[in-house]
């Protein structure tokens, strides 16, 4: 199986494509479905088999009856996915045409997540702000509404501020049923206030994942000299030594990134820190394949 | 290490200008988009106002290339020992061979002094342009030998090759050479006992001692005018102290003393038993007191001659009383009135220049400033 490097999959512009480039990369490996557990409806007991799933085992049956009996379920409707996407002016970084910013990626990632939920015949929405206002699809399946999913992703803009923790509790409250909210973004705004709804979406029933996007020079930070750092979302400069403070900037960022790390294991999240230099092919296979595997 | 344009270090004034571009670099930082400034630090925020270097080491490089084209353009030439040889090749001199009497002499190993001297005039000259002057007179001849210099490039010098009786050469003579031109004494060494071949030694007090040679009788009579003042009881020294009078057969001395003077005593009992000394006596001449030989050997005469050589040499050697003159100029005299040939070398630097390893420096020196530069491979990001 062959990474699409990320240069490659900056150049393909046309997203659907991209997405399906990415999926059918990874899905070239034999998979189960990673996303189950809460949409299948328990349809009957039958005897445990030898080779059966102890998951699927009655622990209670065998507690009281001293007998294994594994459960059976039917996918009755399929599972939700809700997309949090961050269009924060920060996911623009970097501005350089030659490289993947990471909105760019984030993108890709739903776009490809989109993909694989809808090729499995589950539904998937998104939710983002553009402009202070949020900007909803409801989770649906079906090939139009992926198009439709994907060209609205493709519209999108990295600018302006983002409220995560808004975003998050409204994605909570549309996704009428329990399923998925994965929230992609790179988490610098509102630390505490996004972890908080993201526990309190987690306590109404949703499966909680966190894709959190970086770029390597966000970690590596290899300026030198007097620079004038620019928000890219608030515009404030800060005249740095760069080279001085790069020492300090990078326990920050590894503090930073340790610390979302350990909130989303504690809360029970699934968490993926994604850097822009790996291909998303990649990235997305890992990340899947250890949702698989919980 | 000379420098040859000095004033070239002003150009280390240049230095300020890349320190003021590195403190005044804040004012034209370049702007970095970053996705947030949570994680750079309220500390490391560099004040609006202050100044501060942000790249000593860049700072210094540049610093360093200045320096260095500075030293460059001070055109530094290095003073290395195989140079200092192959300058002094290059010096033109002025030789002046001493063919006085004296120098007619024998050298201690038997060559004639002149002789000797022509051969080292001849090994002088083969080093560059040069010319040789032959004079009795070597003290007239350096002023022609230093307005010839005159004409000539470069460095210039004058060696003057001669035995360096009194007299050869007086200090002022030195003193009226040109400051840049260089001055070196060969002197020729002769042989002391020359003399005794002699026959007949006379000497006259002409302010300094000289020793005049003859080899016959007809040389000696043909000292006529000395021979006369010697027989005539003339004084034979110029010494204030100790005045001595040969009183030759027929000359009338006038009233006389006994040897009374100490200084008298001992010059007597040094002359030899059979110097034809007929009575000493004290008497005066010419109104100042002296020592009065009187001897029985005809003036003008072999034996006459070998007398007064006699009295003369008594008289050198007394140990009372003024010393005796030197013949020659003291090695110590000739030391002072030496020039080396550093202070002409200096007016033959022109031509040469060590800059260029000063300019392969700054070149190897721009080279690294420029590694250093795009060393900071995001710094021109924005």
């Amino acid at each position: 199986m062959s990474a699409l490097s990320p240069a490659v999959v900056a150049a393909t512009r046309d997203l659907e494509l991209a997405a399906r480039l990415v999926v059918e990369g990874w899905r070239s490996g034999a998979h189960r479905s990673p996303f189950h557990g809460y949409n299948a409806e328990f349809q009957q007991h039958r005897p445990y088999r030898i080779g059966d799933d102890l998951k699927y085992l009655d622990w209670k049956i065998l507690a009281r009856t001293d007998r294994l009996y594994s459960r059976q379920f039917r996918e009755t409707t399929s599972m939700s996915v809700m997309l949090v996407l961050d269009t924060s002016a920060s996911m623009a970084f970097p501005e350089d045409a030659t490289q993947l910013s990471k909105h760019r990626y984030a993108t890709i990632i739903a776009a490809a997540l989109a993909y694989l939920i809808t090729s499995q015949g589950d539904a998937v929405g998104l939710i983002t702000t553009v402009d202070d206002r949020l900007e909803y699809l409801p989770a649906r399946g079906g090939r139009p509404h992926l198009r439709s999913l994907i060209a609205r992703l493709d519209r999108l803009e990295a600018a302006g501020e983002w409220q995560p923790d808004r975003v998050i509790a409204r994605a909570a409250e549309l996704l009428d049923r329990r399923g998925v909210i994965i929230v992609v973004s790179d988490f610098y705004d509102a630390e505490d206030a996004t972890r908080t709804e993201l526990r309190r979406a987690a306590r109404r029933g949703h499966d909680m994942a966190m894709l959190q996007v970086v770029s390597p020079e966000e970690v590596a930070f290899p300026f030198r000299g007097s620079l004038a750092f620019e928000d890219l979302e608030s515009g404030t400069r800060q005249l740095v030594d760069a080279g001085a403070i790069a020492m300090a900037y990078r326990d920050n960022v590894s503090a930073f990134l340790k610390r979302c790390r350990e909130h989303a294991t504690t809360d029970g999240f699934d968490y993926a820190l994604l850097s822009t230099d790996v291909p998303p092919e990649a990235a997305l296979r890992a990340f899947l394949l250890r949702r698989g595997s919980r | 290490m000379i420098w040859r344009n000095p004033w070239a270090w002003l150009g280390l004034l240049t230095i300020a200008v890349p320190v003021l571009i590195h403190l005044l670099t804040r004012r034209t930082a370049r702007v970095q988009r970053f996705p947030t400034l949570r994680f750079l630090g309220e500390s490391a925020q560099i004040a609006a106002r202050r100044l501060r270097l942000h790249d000593p080491l860049l700072l210094a490089v540049r610093i360093l290339i200045l320096v260095m084209a500075t030293a460059a353009l001070a055109q530094p030439y290095f003073d290395r020992p195989d140079r200092q040889s192959r300058g002094a090749r290059t010096i033109t001199r002025a030789i002046v061979v001493d063919t006085s009497a004296s120098m007619q002499r024998a050298t201690p190993a038997g060559r004639g002094a002149i002789e000797v001297a022509r051969d080292s005039a001849r090994t002088l000259a083969e080093a560059g342009a040069h010319t040789i002057v032959e004079t009795t007179a070597p003290s007239q001849a350096l002023a022609g030998a230093a307005a010839w210099l005159n004409t000539q490039p470069g460095a210039r010098e004058v060696v003057v090759i001669s035995d360096f009786q009194l007299g050869a050469v007086v200090e002022a003579d030195v003193a009226a050479l040109p400051a840049d031109i260089g001055v070196q004494w060969k002197r020729i060494e002769v042989a002391p006992g020359v003399n005794q071949a002699t026959t007949a030694v006379t000497r006259a007090s002409i302010g300094n001692t000289v020793r005049v040679l003859a080899q016959t009788n007809a040389a000696v009579r043909a000292q006529a005018t000395l021979n006369a003042a010697i027989a005539a009881g003339a004084p034979i020294k110029d010494d204030t102290t100790r005045r001595v009078a040969i009183v030759f057969p027929g000359f009338d001395a006038g009233n006389t003393q006994p040897v009374d003077r100490p200084w008298m005593g001992d010059l007597v009992a040094r002359l030899p038993a059979d110097s034809l000394l007929l009575r000493a006596a004290r008497g005066t001449i010419d109104g100042s007191e002296q020592l009065l030989l009187f001897t029985r050997a005809e003036p003008g005469t072999l034996p006459g001659a070998r007398f007064v050589s006699a009295v003369l040499d008594a008289y050198d050697t007394a140990p009372s009383g003024a010393e005796r003159d030197p013949d020659v100029l003291a090695d110590t005299t000739l030391a002072r009135w030496s020039r080396e040939a550093s202070e002409a070398k200096r007016a033959a630097l022109p031509d040469v220049s060590d800059g260029r390893w000063f300019w392969l420096l700054a070149l190897l020196l721009i080279g690294v400033e420029s590694w250093l530069r795009r060393k900071q491979p995001h710094a021109h990001a924005a």
